[in-house]
Parts: C-alpha cells; sequence; structure tokens
C-alpha cells in the first residue's frame, strides 16, 4: 500500500543550503583547524548531508543531518574563545536549523512560516551571545551561557516527559 | 453507515528532534569538559528548535471532516471531495496524505485547491483489475518547516468505496433463476423491476441499457425516462466463493480472490437491483454464510462481508462446505461458484454440491493471465501455451458437472451472463 501526498510546490534549492555552507566556511576560517582539513570537514559534511536528504527514504532522510553536525561539532571543538567564534558557531547552528526548513520533498514555506521555524534559536543565541559579549570579561559569560543551556535542557525534558503540555485539549462549553 | 474517523488530534515529536536533541546535549558536554563556549553556542540553537516548533504550532486537538463521492467508469476511479476544518489554522500550513488501496495505481498527482477553512482533494486512481475497495480517509497533519514536531488531524469521513466490475454484470439480473417460492408457476410481485407488466415512467439513470429507455416519453418531455414493470418473478441465488488456499501461492491467490469478490459483489447488485434474494458463502476452512435477503441491507451486508473476507490458511475438504450450505441456504437454489480451479481440489467442490441439491454455475478467474504477466522470460510463451492446455483441460473435465466459464479477460464477464440466460444449458445438465 502507497501513500500519495499531496502539497505546494517543493523546494528545489532553497536559501538553507547557502546559508549552511556560508557560515560552516566562516567557522573553519576562524577555527584552529588547518584550512584546507577545516574545508574537507565542510563539504564532506554537507555533501554527505545532502545526497542523504534527497536519496533516502522518508523514514532514513532525518539522519541527514547527522554528518552536518558532525563536522560543525568537529570545527567547534577546535575554535578559539572569542566573541566572533562564539556567534560564528550560534550561527552555525541556526543554519543548521534553517537547512533543515528546506527540506525538497516537503511544500515550499510561507516566509513567515519559514523564519518562524529558526526565531526561537535565533533568539536564544542572541540573547547568549550578547551577555557573552557585552558583560564584563569575567566567568559570568560563560555561566550566563550555561545556565540557558540547562533551562533549555530542563524545559525540553519537562515537554518530553508531558507532552500535552503543549497539546491542550480545548475548554469544554455548553 | 457510520462514518470513519481516524484516531484523536495527536502531538509527537519527529525523530528529527530527538537528533537534534543528542547533537545539542553531546556539544553541551563536549563545550564543558574542553572549556569550549563554541560548542555550548552550536548547541544551544539544537536544544531550542524543537521546542520553538512545538510551542508556535497550533494549541489544542485538531478536527476536520470530509466528503466526497467516487466517479469515472471502467477503470479510472475519480474522487473528489472537501476536507472541511472545524479548528481556526490556516490550510496552507496542513498536509494531505492519501493511502491508495491495494489493487489501485495512481493515475496522476492528488490535486489540493486550498480555501480558507476547507481543502479540496481531487484523486485520480486507476484499476487495473476488477475491485471492491473501500477508500481510506485522507491523513492531515500539521508539520512545522524543519519536520521536528507533527501533530495530526482527526478526520471524520463518510464510508467511500471504489466498485469496479465487468460492465456486463448489469444485465446479469436479468437471468431465469431456479425458483424457490412455494408456489409453483409465475407469481406477480408488488415490487418494480425492470421486467414483467408496465408499471411507469421514471427518470432515467446514466448507465439505463437502451432497451429500457422509453423513447417516445423521452422525446416528448426532453430528457431520458425509462420504463417500469412489476416484477413477476422472485428468485434466489447464492454465491459461493472459494477462498481456499491453492497451489498458486499467497500473492496470486490474493490476486485472483480480488477479482473473485469484485465479480460477486456485481453479480449481487445486479441480482438485488432486480428484487431476487441473493446470498453469499465464503469458503475457507470453514464456511462464513449470509443468508439469502434483499433490499439495499442485503446489499451493505455482502458488501460488508466481502471486504472482511480474505483467503485462508487452511483448504476445508470440498463436502465440508456442500454440507454447510444446507445449514444456510435451501436446495434447489441457483448457485453461482466462483472458484480458480486452479488444482482438483477445487473442482471437487461442484460435485459436492450438485449432490446437496444446488444447480451450479462455475465462474472461474484464470490464474493464466496473472502468471504470464510475472514470468517475462523467452519461455514464457511456450509454459503460457502449456498451462492453458493444463487448464482447458481441467475445465473441459469439469463441465461434466457443471458450466464452467474461464474468466481471463478481466473486463469483460458477457460469457457468464449468456451462460446464465441460457437455461436450457443448465437443464441438459441436470
Amino acid at each position: 500500500m502507497t501513500a500519495t501526498s499531496a502539497g505546494r510546490e517543493t523546494y528545489r534549492l532553497g536559501p538553507g543550503l547557502p546559508v549552511l555552507v556560508l557560515t560552516a566556511l566562516a567557522l573553519t576560517v576562524v577555527s584552529d583547524w588547518p584550512i584546507l582539513i577545516g574545508l574537507l570537514l565542510v563539504a564532506v559534511g554537507v555533501a554527505m548531508g545532502v545526497v542523504v536528504r534527497w536519496e533516502a527514504g522518508p523514514r532514513a532522510r532525518a539522519l541527514s543531518v547527522v554528518p552536518v553536525l558532525v563536522a560543525l561539532v568537529a570545527l567547534g571543538a577546535r575554535t578559539p574563545v572569542g566573541a566572533v567564534p562564539d556567534g560564528l558557531a550560534g550561527v552555525a547552528g541556526i543554519a543548521v536549523i534553517v537547512w533543515l526548513a528546506d527540506d525538497p520533498h516537503r511544500p515550499r514555506e510561507r516566509p513567515s512560516r519559514w523564519f518562524s521555524a529558526w526565531s526561537i534559536p535565533a533568539i536564544g543565541v542572541a540573547i547568549a551571545w550578547a551577555s557573552t559579549a557585552l558583560l564584563p570579561p569575567t566567568a559570568v559569560p560563560f555561566g550566563v551561557a550555561g545556565g540557558l543551556l540547562a533551562a533549555a535542557l530542563i524545559a525540553l525534558a519537562v515537554l518530553v516527559r508531558r507532552p500535552d503540555l503543549v497539546d491542550r485539549d480545548r475548554a469544554p462549553s455548553l | 453507515m457510520r462514518p470513519a474517523r481516524s484516531p484523536p488530534s495527536s502531538f509527537s515529536w519527529g525523530p528529527l528532534s530527538y537528533l537534534l536533541w543528542g547533537a545539542g546535549a553531546i556539544a553541551l558536554i563536549l563545550g564543558i569538559l574542553t572549556t569550549t563556549p563554541a560548542l555550548l553556542f552550536l548547541g544551544l540553537p539544537l536544544l531550542l528548535a524543537p521546542v520553538g516548533a512545538a510551542l508556535l504550532g497550533p494549541v489544542g486537538p485538531m478536527s476536520a471532516s470530509f466528503e466526497g463521492r467516487v466517479v469515472g467508469s471502467g477503470r479510472e476511479v475519480d474522487i473528489s471531495g472537501t476536507l472541511a476544518l472545524d479548528t481556526a489554522v490556516d490550510p496552507n500550513e496542513l498536509e494531505v496524505e492519501v493511502r491508495v488501496p491495494p489493487g489501485l495505481a495512481p493515475r496522476r498527482r492528488t490535486r489540493l485547491e486550498r480555501a480558507p477553512g476547507a481543502i479540496r482533494i481531487s484523486l485520480a486512481w486507476e484499476a487495473p483489475n476488477p475491485l471492491v475497495a473501500p477508500v481510506p480517509a485522507p491523513e492531515v497533519f500539521w508539520r512545522d518547516p524543519a519536520g521536528l514536531v507533527e501533530r495530526e488531524v482527526a478526520v471524520v469521513s463518510e464510508p467511500l468505496y471504489v466498485e469496479r466490475y465487468p460492465p456486463e454484470l448489469i444485465r446479469i439480473g436479468a437471468a431465469r433463476l431456479e425458483r424457490t417460492i412455494a408456489l409453483p408457476g409465475e407469481t406477480r410481485s408488488r415490487r418494480i423491476g425492470t421486467s414483467g407488466e408496465f408499471f411507469g415512467i421514471r427518470d432515467a439513470a446514466p448507465s439505463e441499457p437502451l432497451r429500457r429507455i422509453n423513447w417516445v416519453a423521452s422525446a416528448r418531455a426532453g430528457r431520458w425516462l425509462a420504463n417500469e414493470y412489476l416484477v413477476e418473478r422472485t428468485g434466489d441465488v447464492i454465491l459461493l466463493v472459494d477462498a481456499r488456499p491453492t497451489v498458486l501461492g499467497p500473492s496470486t491467490d490474493a490476486e485472483l480472490f480480488s477479482l473473485s469478490v469484485a465479480a460477486a459483489y456485481g453479480i449481487a447488485e445486479s441480482f438485488l437491483r432486480e428484487k431476487a434474494r441473493v446470498g453469499l458463502g465464503v469458503y475457507g476452512e470453514f464456511l462464513h454464510a449470509v443468508p439469502l435477503g434483499g433490499g439495499r441491507t442485503q446489499r451493505v451486508r455482502l458488501r460488508r462481508a466481502l471486504l472482511a473476507s480474505r483467503v485462508g490458511t487452511i483448504a476445508g475438504p470440498a463436502e465440508r462446505c456442500a454440507v454447510a450450505a444446507r445449514r444456510f441456504f435451501p436446495p434447489g437454489v441457483s448457485t453461482i461458484l466462483i472458484s480458480t480451479l486452479a488444482d482438483d481440489d477445487a473442482g471437487h467442490l461442484v460435485p459436492f454440491l450438485r449432490r446437496r441439491g444446488y444447480p451450479v454455475t462455475v465462474l472461474s478467474p484464470s490464474p493464466v493471465p496473472s502468471e504470464s504477466s510475472r514470468a517475462g522470460t523467452s519461455e514464457s510463451d511456450l509454459a503460457d501455451r502449456i498451462a492453458r492446455l493444463v487448464r482447458r483441460q481441467r475445465i473441459a473435465r469439469m463441465w461434466r458437472d457443471a458450466p464452467v466459464l474461464d474468466w481471463e479477460d478481466r473486463w469483460n464477464l458477457g460469457g457468464l451472463v449468456e451462460l446464465l440466460r441460457r437455461p436450457e444449458r443448465q437443464r441438459r445438465l441436470a
């Protein structure tokens, strides 16, 4: 039994891929990896991700994000401390979400909906980066970012345990 | 009939959410262990994205109702309908998936027209072979743009069915049936039908045979009108579907059984339209029967029984079927046995039924077209010829007990109609 899925026009090449490649390249430039190795990491990770997303079946398609994340984590692991590298790492994380929202097998999204996919992560990164870059350069910024991360982890743990918190029943009425 | 309802609206995290959380947690741990803030910044959006997607989506259960109809003729199956959304959600944010029932193939891509509060769905399928199949309700989902979370919309739908069988079966209801009523001779019924004493005129259906059209009245009225008659006869017919497994294997058995179901339904519908009583028996290991009955309710009963029936895993002995049939049906009723006759055991059913008093006519869906299309080798022609010869010989043997129609052209059952409309042949056999 097969299923026909119907929707609107799909992406052929959305803005997500260029955004992801550019931010990954920028992270390569600021990281401590030799430039060739960095470029190789980006090229292999992104290419594998794109190929898996185009070719894999619906179930395996989610795995396309794995090579991209591996490449970015490898780059981030050897990135020096600083406002610009930290910001670029955050932007790279957002770029992954933007790239995910450009799924070629899914209908093309309206700009407002597409924007909403990455707006909340972007706000989180912006707050964390601002607290790092604008507060005095002591251990505090690291603590702020860590605190935000911890809060996010707690929030997601609660939501995983209680998905009904975001899936409320309609209020009964007479 | 009760409308079909999909499971209640549900929220679920997509597999991508778990992947992002895992990657974010790894980045967090590595960042803390190696005191690298860049990893923390990298992990933060990965952890927040699923939560953000869940918060941005519509809150609360979503529901919709689907009303559609099946049109088209022959192999073409066109389904059009409207999905009315009961929830305030933008239709552009919803994805619609329609499962294609087995035996049907999509002819073109599903067309959707999104309007405020509703989605119009247009499906075009093709039926390579006759079949009777329910059309599943469309599945409707809200998904965030990145595919991180999913909410299913509960869809309430009136049941729709695809009913495709050879067009000749429309005429089969006019065949003479063995009389089973207590009084012999012609008995006038008060029911309206297509033969007997003239009763009146009504609007003609698109599928009306030309001989029923009242041409003079149609010319006067400017629209097609057909004659109606007082039915003069009351016949009973039993449809017996052989659902025993054969040497052909499960997939071919299932394919041929689907054909048998379509034929049985087509025959039943035609006889029911002629006000005859129709009974059904599906014989696998045991006989599952729907007793003789008439009218629309019987049509629904028969359809439900046929759709619920499957090829059995164990073949029951032929005599058991004949013995069990006597518990449900009176002897002497015209019986149409639908069996592949793929092996000699299948043929044993006919003499047992005759001995129990059922005048049998056999409709046998031929396995040869199904088998030959799968071979595809250079020797397939020879194999086909041998298979046809073996089958012809088996059917020739069967003719000693009952008239048999070898059903090879899937969309043509004119032979069966002719066979049933020539009672002299059946009398000769009796």
